[in-house]
C-alpha cells in the first residue's frame, strides 16, 4: 500500500510537468492552428538558458527563474510567431509540420552549438527546502512545488482564456480570423500573445524537468512526446483534457515503473523497456481511438506550385550521370570516406521514399528512418549472406509493416497522422530495436549484397550498389508518377472527395502508397552494408528525413538526392572541417562543421518564407539548363575531363573540387544564356564562350588551394568566393545577359487570357490596339477568344453608374 | 474618433462610396468597375445571382480585400488599402455571409468582441439582451449551438450596440424562416434611422426590397440596374425565374 | 426502375434539421430540376445522396439498387456520378489530365461487361487517351487541354468537373450549379448539351440557380425551402406556384 501511494505521488508530480507542458502545447494549437512540434525544444532552451543566466551567471534562483519564464520565453515565442509562424498561416497541413520540425532541429543544434554536451549542466532544485509527510507518502519540496505549480497554470489559463478579453480574443482567432478582424481586433497580435503563452508554458515544464535531472538536449526535447500524448487526450483543443492525459499518463508510467519485474517478458519479447514506451502506446491508442475525419471538401488552401515531372529520359540520364559520378569520385575518396557516403546515400534513399508519400499523395510520416532500420534489421538477422533474395525479402516485410500501419493511421490526416507515426517511430525504438535478440549488443550488421556469383566486397562497391538503387528506384518512381497510377494518387491529394465520387477507394490507395514508402525506406536499409546502431533509428533521426524531403522541393526526386546527401556529408564535414572557427562571438566560437548543421534547420524554417521548396527555387535557375542538350553535354564533358585530371593527378583533389564548385554554381546556370538559342542567331558566340569556360575551369583547378590556405574551412569559404567572382565575370567577359532573354513582348491577341503572365493591363492594351471593345476581355476566355479572333467588337452592356441621391 | 465625426469635413458626402472598383481573385478579375454610393441613413439592396461579385464588392467596402484599381470613399475620404480592423474600428461593421459569429465562443464572449469598436461590454449587452431577449436568455450558451436565427440575432446585436457609421450585411436571410427575417429586417431599419449607411446583399427577397431606399442589380461583376426598389422588383422576378 | 430515386431522406446536423423527409425520382434520360433559395438543403442532399453525409432516415436507390448504407466510391461504382458547387477539380493536374484521372480511376473498378450507361455512341472500348479527347471535344474544351485546371475561371473549371464525372461513365448525373461562372452563350451550349445527354439515357439531377435554365431543360422540377420538398412538377406549374414564389422573393409584399 504505501508502495502503491508512493507511486501514485510520484506519478501525479510527473503528470503535473506534462500537464504544463501539454496545456502549453494546447494553447499555441487552439489558437493559431500550427501544432508546434518545437514545443519540446522550447522547454529545452529555456532549461538551458535557465543553467546560463543562474549556475553560469549566477543569478538568484528566483529572479532568474522569472526571468526565463515570464520574460525570455514568452519574447522568443512572439518573436517566433512574428517572424516565422505567420509566414504559414493558411499553408498546407504538411508544410506547418514541417516548419515546426525544422524549428526543432535547429534548436536542437544551436543548443548543442551553444552548449556543448562536454559537461554535465545541473540546475539543481529550485526548492531546497526538506520534505512534507502526506498520508505516509514523502513528498519532496520540489514534488510539492511541481503540483502547485501545476495548480497555478490550470488556474491563470482559465481565467485568461475565460476572462478576459485578450484570451477571449485567441479563441475567436481559430473561430474565423477574419471575423475577428471585421470586430476590430488584431489577430496577428493575439496570435503573437498566444506563442509568448505557449512559449512561457513550454520553460515552466522545460526548468521543471531540467531540476530533478540535469538537462541533457535530445531526451529533454523528446520528452515533449509525453506533452503530445497527454495533449491529445484532450483532441488539441481542451486543456481540462490535456490535464486529464497527463494525470493518466504520469500514474501509467509510474505504475509500470514500480510493478513491472525487471527481467519481464512476453515470450521471447523482452519488456524491459515498456515504461519508456508508454506515451508512445498511449498516443498511439488514443489517436486510433479519434473519431474518423469526415470526408468533405477541403478549405482553401494555398497549394503548393507542384513539382515539375522530370521526362523519364531526363529520369535516366540523371541516373546514369549520377552512378558514373559515384564510379569515378567514389574511387578518389579514403575509406573512411567511402563508408560516410554509404551512410549519405542511406539517407537519401530514406528521403526518396518520401517522394511519392509526401510529395505525390500529401501524406507525411515521421519515422521512416523505423522502416530502413526493419530492413536492416530483418537483412541482419536472417539475410547475412547479403544474397539479394534476402533484401526482397526485407522490403516485403517493410511494405507489409508499412501497410498495417497505415490501415489504421490512414483515415487520420494531417497532424494526427504525423504524430500516429512519429509513436509508431518511438514504440520501435523502445520495443522492437532495442531487443537483444534482433540487435545483439544493440548493433546491426548488414552485409554487402551478393547477387548470384557477384559479392560485393568493399564499400566502395556498396557505394556503387547504393548509387545504383537510389537511381532504379528514383527512375521508378518517375515513371510512376507519370502512369495513371501517378496521376490518381496527385487527385486524391487535390480533392479526395472528387475522387471518391469518381469510385476511388481512398483507403486502399493511400495504404498502398504508404507501403511502397516503407518499401523504399527498407531497401535502403537492407542495402545499407554498413553496421547500424539503435540510435541511428531514433525519432530524432527520422525528424530530419521528412523535413529535408519537404525543403528540398516536395515531391521531387532530384530535391531527395539533395536533401539526403546533404544529411549525410555532414558528418564528412565534420572529419573534414573540424577544427575550423570561422567566427567567435562572446561566449561561444562557431565552426563551419556547426554552422553546417544548423543549416537544413534553418532552410527548413524558410519555407515560412516560400512553401514551394528551397529545390523549386534553385530549380528555376537550373531548368533552362537542363532544357538545353548542349550546356548538359557540355557540362558532363568538363566534369569528365576534369575527373581525369584528378585521377591522372595533373590536378590536386581540392582543384577538382574548386572547379566543380565553379562549374556547378558559376557556369551551369549561364550556360544556356550563352549558347546560341534555337533560332540561330547568335551563331558567332560559340567559339569565344568556349574558350572562356575552358580557361576558367583549368586556371580554377590549377590554383594550389591546399598549399596556399591552411585552414580548409577558410579554403571552402575561398572557393565559394571565386566562383562567385567566376559567374560575374563570365557574364561580364561575354556580355550576355541571362534576363534579357525573358523581356516579354507584345500581347498577341491570341495569348489574351489565356496565359497567366497576361494579367488584365496586358489584355486591355491588346483590347485597344486591336480597337476592340474594352470589355470583351473580361467574358469568360473561350468567347474573349472568340469575339477577337473574328475582329469584331460585342458591345457592351449598358452598366448604370449610381444614383447619389437616395430615391425617397 | 469615428467616420460620423469625420463626416461634416466633407458636407453631403456619402458615408460610403466605391468609385470605379476592379478586383480580382488570382489574377482573374472578378468586379469590372462598379460604381455605388450609399448616403447617410440609407439602405442600398445589392441584389443578383450567384457569382456576379456581391460578395467580393463587400469584401472590398470592409476592407479584407484590396481592389486592384478604384476607390473606397468612407465619408468622402479615400480609404483604400485600409485594413480591415481599423475600418471596424472606425465604426464599419461587416456581417459576413453565414458566418457572422464565432461558434466556439459563448453569447457573451461574442458580444465581448464587439467592443473592440470602442463601446462598453455594459452597453452592448444591454442593447443586445433588450431588443433580442432570446439571447439574454441563451447568454451563457455556446453560439455553435444556437438556431441559425439565434445566431444571425447575435450577430445583428453587434451591428445595434455598436452603432456604426458603414453596416455592411452579406446573406442576412440565408436559411431563416420568413418571420426571423422580417424580425432582421426591422433591426436593419431601425439602424438606418440613425443615420448608418448600410449595404444589404441579397440573392433572393422581397423582404428586403421592403426597407431598401435603393436597390442595385449586380451581373457578372457589373452593376446592371439601379433605381428604386418596386421598378427593380419586377427585373427580378423577370431574371430569377423568366416569368 | 428510376436512375435515381431519394425517398424520406433525413438529415441532422446536431440538433439543426437540415432535410426532412425529402423524396424525389430522377428516371433514365430525365433531367430534373432542383431548386430552391440559398440554405435550402440543395448541396445536403447531394452530399447525403453521395454519401458524404450520413441520413439519419431514409433510402437511396441507383438503378434500382439500394446504396444507402454505402462508402461515396461504392456508391460512384453503382453508377452515381456529381460535380460540387465549390470546385473540387485536380487543380495541379491539366485539364486533360482531370479528365484521364476520371477515365482512368473509372478503369481500376470497372468490370468487363458491366452495364454502365454509354452517353457517347463511341465510348465503349476506346483507349484512354481517345476517351478523354472526345470528351474534352464535346466540352469545348479541346484548346484548353493542356492548361493547368488550377489557371482556370470558374465557368470552364466547372466543365471541367462535368468532364471529369462523365469520365467515370455513370448512370445518374448529380450536378450542383454547373452554369454558374458561364456567360448566357455558354450556358445555352451548356442546355443543349445535358439535352443530348440526356437523350443518351443518363439521369440528371440538376441544383442551379439560373432557374430560365432550370425551366428551360427540366423536365420536372423540385422545389426544396428549409430541408423540405415544397412543390414539385413541371416548370409551368411550379412557375405559377404560390408558395415557390414567396420562398423566393420572401414573404411577399
Amino acid at each position: 500500500m504505501d508502495k502503491f501511494l508512493t507511486f501514485t505521488v510520484l506519478g501525479l508530480s510527473q503528470a503535473a510537468i506534462y500537464a504544463i507542458a501539454s496545456s502549453g502545447l494546447v494553447v499555441t494549437y487552439t489558437t493559431s492552428g500550427i501544432f508546434n512540434f518545437a514545443h519540446g525544444a522550447f522547454g529545452m532552451m529555456a532549461a538551458f538558458t535557465y543553467w546560463q543566466v543562474h549556475v553560469a551567471w549566477g543569478v538568484p534562483t528566483w529572479p532568474a527563474f522569472f526571468l526565463v519564464v515570464l520574460v525570455i520565453a514568452p519574447l522568443f515565442g512572439a518573436g517566433v510567431e512574428r517572424f516565422i509562424m505567420r509566414g504559414i498561416e493558411g499553408a498546407q497541413e504538411v508544410v506547418k509540420i514541417v516548419v515546426t520540425v525544422s524549428l526543432m532541429v535547429a534548436l536542437i543544434f544551436i543548443a548543442l552549438w551553444i552548449w556543448p554536451e562536454d559537461q554535465a549542466r545541473p540546475i539543481g532544485s529550485l526548492v531546497s527546502t526538506g520534505e512534507v509527510r502526506i498520508a505516509g507518502v514523502t513528498l519532496t519540496g520540489q514534488r510539492l512545488l511541481t503540483i502547485g505549480v501545476a495548480v497555478i497554470v490550470a488556474i491563470v489559463l482559465r481565467f485568461i482564456l475565460r476572462g478576459t478579453r485578450l484570451g477571449i480574443a485567441m479563441r475567436a482567432v481559430v473561430d474565423d480570423r477574419s471575423l475577428l478582424k471585421l470586430n476590430g481586433g488584431r489577430p496577428g497580435r493575439t496570435s503573437m500573445l498566444s506563442w509568448a503563452l505557449g512559449a512561457s508554458l513550454a520553460a515552466v515544464s522545460g526548468v521543471l524537468l531540467a531540476s530533478e535531472q540535469a538537462p541533457s538536449v535530445i531526451p529533454l526535447t523528446l520528452l515533449v512526446v509525453n506533452a503530445y500524448a497527454a495533449a491529445v487526450v484532450g483532441r488539441l483543443k481542451s486543456i481540462p483534457g490535456a490535464f486529464a492525459g497527463s494525470i493518466v499518463l504520469g500514474l501509467s508510467i509510474s505504475y509500470v515503473g514500480a510493478y513491472l519485474p525487471a527481467d519481464a517478458a512476453w515470450g521471447p519479447i523482452a519488456l524491459d523497456n515498456l515504461q519508456r514506451a508508454v506515451p508512445a502506446i498511449m498516443l498511439f491508442v488514443v489517436i486510433l481511438a479519434q473519431p474518423q475525419v469526415s470526408l468533405r471538401a477541403h478549405s482553401l488552401q494555398r497549394t503548393s506550385k507542384p513539382a515539375p515531372v522530370p521526362t523519364q529520359r531526363l529520369a535516366l540520364v540523371g541516373g546514369l550521370v549520377l552512378v558514373a559520378a559515384v564510379v569515378g569520385f567514389g574511387s578518389l575518396m579514403s575509406t573512411p570516406d567511402q563508408n560516410t557516403m554509404l551512410k549519405g546515400f542511406g539517407f537519401a534513399i530514406a528521403t526518396l521514399s518520401l517522394v511519392p508519400l509526401t510529395g505525390y499523395s500529401g501524406q507525411i510520416s515521421l519515422a521512416q528512418l523505423t522502416f530502413t532500420g526493419i530492413g536492416a534489421v530483418v537483412m541482419a538477422n536472417w539475410g547475412a549472406s547479403g544474397h539479394f533474395g534476402w533484401v526482397l525479402v526485407a522490403i516485403a516485410v517493410c511494405a507489409a509493416v508499412g501497410a498495417v500501419v497505415a490501415l489504421p493511421a490512414m483515415r487520420l490526416q494531417g497532424i494526427y497522422l504525423a504524430l500516429a507515426t512519429a509513436a509508431f517511430a518511438i514504440f520501435c525504438y523502445w520495443m522492437v530495436f532495442q531487443q537483444q535478440d534482433l540487435m545483439p549488443g544493440s548493433t546491426a550488421s548488414v552485409p554487402y549484397l551478393r547477387v548470384g556469383p557477384i559479392q560485393v566486397g568493399s564499400d566502395f562497391g556498396q557505394l556503387v550498389v547504393l548509387a545504383i538503387a537510389f537511381a532504379v528506384m528514383a527512375n521508378i518512381l518517375v515513371a510512376l508518377r507519370r502512369s495513371a497510377w501517378g496521376r490518381r494518387l496527385t487527385a486524391m491529394r487535390d480533392s479526395p472527395v472528387a475522387c471518391a465520387t469518381l469510385g476511388l477507394n481512398l483507403m486502399s490507395t493511400k495504404v498502398g502508397v504508404f507501403a511502397l514508402s516503407a518499401a523504399i525506406a527498407g531497401a535502403g536499409g537492407a542495402l545499407a552494408g554498413r553496421t547500424f546502431v539503435v540510435d541511428d533509428f531514433s525519432l530524432d533521426q527520422s525528424l530530419p528525413i521528412t523535413m529535408l524531403a519537404v525543403v528540398g522541393g516536395i515531391g521531387s526526386v532530384g530535391g531527395a538526392l539533395l536533401g539526403g546527401l546533404l544529411l549525410g556529408i555532414q558528418p564528412l564535414a565534420t572529419t573534414a572541417l573540424a577544427a575550423n572557427a570561422i567566427g567567435v562571438f562572446g561566449f561561444f566560437s562557431a565552426s563551419v562543421t556547426q554552422v553546417m548543421s544548423v543549416m537544413p534547420g534553418f532552410m527548413g524554417i524558410s519555407l515560412g518564407r516560400n512553401p514551394d521548396g528551397a529545390a523549386s527555387q534553385i530549380g528555376e535557375a537550373y531548368r533552362d539548363f537542363s532544357r538545353s542538350g548542349e550546356a548538359v553535354a557540355a557540362a558532363i564533358g568538363s566534369s569528365a575531363l576534369l575527373w581525369m585530371g584528378a585521377r591522372t593527378e595533373l590536378i590536386t583533389n581540392w582543384g577538382l573540387f574548386a572547379a566543380l564548385v565553379v562549374l556547378v554554381f558559376a557556369v551551369m546556370p549561364v550556360l544556356p544564356a550563352l549558347l546560341p538559342p534555337p533560332g540561330g542567331a547568335r551563331k558567332g558566340r560559340v567559339l569565344p564562350t568556349s574558350i572562356w569556360l575552358l580557361v576558367l575551369l583549368v586556371g580554377t583547378a590549377v590554383v594550389p588551394w591546399e598549399d596556399s590556405i591552411g585552414s580548409t574551412g577558410f579554403r571552402l569559404l575561398a572557393i565559394l568566393a571565386w566562383s562567385v567572382i567566376a559567374a560575374g565575370a563570365t557574364l561580364g567577359v561575354l556580355g550576355a545577359d541571362p534576363s534579357g532573354r525573358m523581356t516579354p513582348s507584345a500581347p498577341s491577341p491570341d495569348d489574351v487570357g489565356l496565359g497567366a503572365e497576361l494579367g488584365p493591363s496586358e489584355a486591355r492594351a491588346a483590347a485597344v490596339a486591336l480597337g476592340v471593345d474594352e470589355d470583351t476581355f473580361t467574358m469568360p476566355t473561350g468567347t474573349a477568344l472568340e469575339t477577337l479572333r473574328a475582329g469584331g467588337a460585342g458591345r457592351s452592356h449598358a452598366a448604370v453608374s449610381s444614383d447619389r441621391e437616395p430615391a425617397r | 474618433m469615428t467616420l460620423q465625426d469625420i463626416a461634416p469635413s466633407v458636407p453631403g458626402a456619402p458615408l460610403l462610396e466605391l468609385q470605379s472598383i476592379t478586383a480580382a481573385y488570382g489574377g482573374i478579375e472578378v468586379l469590372h468597375g462598379v460604381d455605388l454610393a450609399v448616403p447617410a441613413g440609407t439602405v442600398l439592396a445589392l441584389l443578383g445571382p450567384n457569382g456576379a461579385g456581391k460578395t467580393t464588392t463587400i469584401s472590398i467596402a470592409c476592407g479584407l480585400l484590396t481592389p486592384t484599381s478604384g476607390k473606397v470613399l468612407m465619408a468622402g475620404t479615400d480609404v483604400s488599402g485600409a485594413s480591415a480592423e481599423d475600418l471596424a474600428r472606425l465604426g464599419v461593421v461587416t456581417i459576413p455571409e453565414g458566418k457572422g459569429i464565432f461558434p466556439n465562443l459563448t453569447v457573451k464572449e461574442n458580444l465581448l468582441m464587439a467592443t473592440y469598436a470602442g463601446v462598453p461590454m455594459d452597453h452592448v449587452e444591454e442593447v443586445a439582451y433588450t431588443r433580442f431577449a432570446r439571447l439574454g436568455e441563451r447568454r451563457n450558451q455556446v453560439a455553435g449551438t444556437l438556431s441559425g436565427g439565434e445566431q444571425q440575432m447575435l450577430a445583428m446585436a453587434r451591428g445595434l450596440a455598436v452603432n456604426p457609421a458603414v453596416l455592411l450585411l452579406d446573406e442576412l436571410s440565408m436559411g431563416l424562416a420568413p418571420l426571423v427575417v422580417e424580425e432582421l429586417y426591422g433591426v436593419v431599419a431601425q439602424i438606418a434611422r440613425e443615420g448608418t449607411s448600410i449595404l444589404v446583399v441579397e440573392q433572393f427577397a422581397r423582404t428586403v426590397l421592403g426597407v431598401a431606399d435603393l436597390a442595385a442589380v449586380m451581373v457578372n461583376g457589373r452593376i446592371r440596374a439601379l433605381g428604386p426598389p418596386d421598378e427593380i422588383e419586377n427585373e427580378l422576378s423577370a431574371a430569377y425565374l423568366g416569368v | 426502375m428510376s436512375a435515381l430515386e431519394v425517398r424520406g431522406v433525413t438529415v441532422r446536423f446536431g440538433g439543426h434539421q437540415a432535410l426532412s423527409e425529402v423524396s424525389l425520382e430522377v428516371g433514365n434520360g430525365q433531367i430534373v430540376g432542383l431548386i430552391g433559395p440559398n440554405g435550402a438543403g440543395k448541396t445536403t442532399l447531394f452530399n447525403a445522396v453521395c454519401g458524404v453525409v450520413t441520413p439519419s432516415a431514409g433510402t437511396i436507390r441507383v438503378m434500382g439498387r439500394d446504396v444507402s448504407g454505402m462508402a461515396t466510391h461504392r456508391r460512384a461504382r453503382q453508377g452515381l456520378g456529381r460535380t460540387f458547387q465549390r470546385l473540387e477539380v485536380f487543380a495541379s493536374l491539366s485539364v486533360a489530365e482531370n479528365v484521364r484521372a476520371g477515365v482512368e480511376i473509372r478503369n481500376t473498378w470497372e468490370r468487363r461487361g458491366h452495364t454502365a450507361r454509354q452517353f457517347l455512341a463511341q465510348g465503349d472500348s476506346l483507349p484512354a487517351d481517345a476517351e478523354v479527347e472526345l470528351i474534352l471535344n464535346r466540352l469545348g474544351l479541346a484548346e484548353l487541354a493542356d492548361v493547368p485546371v488550377g489557371s482556370l475561371p470558374t465557368g470552364q473549371a466547372r466543365l471541367v468537373e462535368l468532364g471529369r464525372a462523365l469520365a467515370a461513365r455513370p448512370s445518374v448525373l448529380l450536378l450542383d450549379e454547373p452554369a454558374s461562372g458561364l456567360d448566357e452563350t455558354e450556358t445555352a451550349d451548356f442546355g443543349a448539351l445535358l439535352v443530348e445527354l440526356a437523350a443518351a439515357g443518363l439521369g440528371v439531377l440538376l441544383v442551379e440557380h439560373d432557374v430560365g435554365l432550370v425551366m428551360q431543360v427540366c423536365e420536372r422540377i423540385y422545389v426544396l425551402d428549409f430541408g423540405s420538398v415544397i412543390a414539385s412538377g413541371d416548370p409551368e406549374s411550379v412557375r405559377s406556384n404560390e408558395a415557390v414564389v414567396a420562398a423566393y422573393l420572401g414573404a411577399g409584399t
